[in-house]
């Protein structure tokens, strides 16, 4: 698994339009910011507005004297633009008091991006780990994934506690993982001479 | 949040499945942000999540087609008046009018069809184009040697950016008339695009060229890419 550091070096070649920097910049955080975006529940044309307008913001702070005080923080910081940009939405969503505070709930709904990164590869691939998981266990996560029903109540139809939920998810997660450390989407690349 | 506290939660799993409380989602969001190692977890658990939604889905449609089938079929079986129809007055005319079918297809419409399906399963002419190799190797351009009036089918790589979620294929022809022949999504771009077109009498030098699609639409699409490559006619 490749690693990589923001840093001094990292945020510069990004101010001065670096196209490997730029593209690897779009590439790492686009998926990070989808899913924080549709963990909140909103539409799929929101989430890409939303995700258009941090990068805009993140792009012209860099730009800007002083705009990243620690570059070494530099995906925190990407994350906290993130935050206000949500901020302001559902300000001028015109939502009222309540409504704001629903978004602070846990939501207990699986995230569902959909199918924003499905490929042919990954579904041959979940197809097999689907397919070698036991009949149950197939059937529980049909259920979760796509009942409306309350997780609870799945999992006690099924005679199963959350955990064994959880500890499903991980199992298949960390199967598929090995397909998505090599190939994420195709859109990961290493950043030239970033002391990785 | 810290990596270690990350791991001992499973918050990639928890959040995920929305399971962790605000505070601690904000938490492990921020986190996340910033440690490569949980991007790739919380990545991974999404895309995981999300083909399991579309497979399992798709395999829940085809599962729900088999018990219509069983109910069409037995509605076949409906008992009836069937044998009114039988009588003189309806069976003549009938009957003279299926045999007027009968006669048609036999004489015009299947041999159509046969000549058809022989055209189409004859061999194709498959020109793989790269356009990341693009023309940039050499001046010889790829050839495509066809039968007039024949289909021709084009593997093209596309040039992926990022910033562009949509992706246009044109063709130029020799008179340099140009046609939209495709447009993909990033995810489909991801893999070789086939485009599919007819010469038709044309031969000469053609000209794929593929645009990013900005958004809002109304901005101009930017110029990713383009391949020459020429068609010859042969007998």
């Amino acid at each position: 698994m490749e690693f990589f550091a923001f840093d001094k070096a990292y945020v510069e070649r990004l101010r001065d339009g670096d196209p490997t920097t730029e593209h690897h910049f779009v590439s790492y955080f686009e998926q990070l910011l989808r899913i924080k975006l549709r963990a909140r529940m909103l539409t799929s044309d929101r989430v890409e507005d939303l995700r258009q307008e941090t990068f805009i913001r993140v792009i012209a702070a860099l730009r800007r004297e002083g705009g990243v005080r620690q570059p070494e923080r530099f995906g925190a910081f990407v994350n906290s633009i993130c935050n206000n940009v949500l901020l302001e939405y559902y300000r001028s969503s015109g939502r009222n008091q309540q409504m704001d505070d629903s978004h602070l709930e846990t939501t207990d709904k699986v995230l569902d991006l959909e199918g924003m990164l499905v490929t042919k590869q990954s579904a041959e691939r979940v197809r097999q780990i689907l397919e070698e998981m036991p009949p149950r266990d197939r059937e529980l996560l049909r259920a979760i994934f796509l009942d409306e029903k309350d997780k609870d109540a799945i999992c006690r139809d099924f005679g199963v506690e959350r955990d064994y939920l959880r500890v499903l998810v991980h199992r298949a997660k960390d199967k598929f993982k090995a397909l998505y450390e090599k190939d994420p989407l195709g859109v990961t690349r290493r950043v030239g001479g970033a002391g990785v | 949040m810290d990596h270690k506290e990350a791991i001992r939660l499973q918050a990639a799993e928890k959040y995920v499945l929305g399971e962790l409380p605000v505070e601690l989602r904000e938490a492990y969001e921020e986190h996340y942000f910033e440690c490569a190692e949980c991007a790739l977890e919380v990545k991974a658990a999404a895309a995981f999540i999300d083909t399991s939604r579309e497979e399992l889905q798709r395999d829940a449609c085809v599962v729900a087609q088999a018990p219509a089938k069983a109910a069409s079929k037995s509605r076949e079986k409906a008992p009836g008046g069937w044998f009114l129809w039988l009588r003189p007055a309806f069976a003549v005319p009938a009957l003279a009018v299926l045999l007027g079918i009968i006669g048609y297809q036999n004489l015009v419409t299947l041999p159509h069809l046969k000549g058809v399906a022989r055209q189409a399963a004859a061999p194709r002419v498959l020109l793989p184009i790269s356009l990341i190799a693009g023309n940039t190797r050499g001046s010889e351009l790829p050839t495509a040697q066809v039968r007039p009036d024949e289909a021709l089918g084009l593997y093209v790589d596309v040039p992926t950016d990022p910033a562009y979620q949509q992706y246009e294929l044109r063709l130029e022809d020799p008179a340099g008339n140009s046609k939209s022949m495709r447009t993909v999504s990033y995810a489909e771009a991801q893999k070789t695009v086939v485009v599919e077109f007819a010469p038709g009498t044309i031969a000469g030098t053609y000209q794929i060229v593929v645009l990013g699609l900005p958004t809002p639409v109304s901005a101009k699409p930017t110029a990713l890419a383009n391949v020459k490559f020429n068609v010859e006619f042969i007998k």
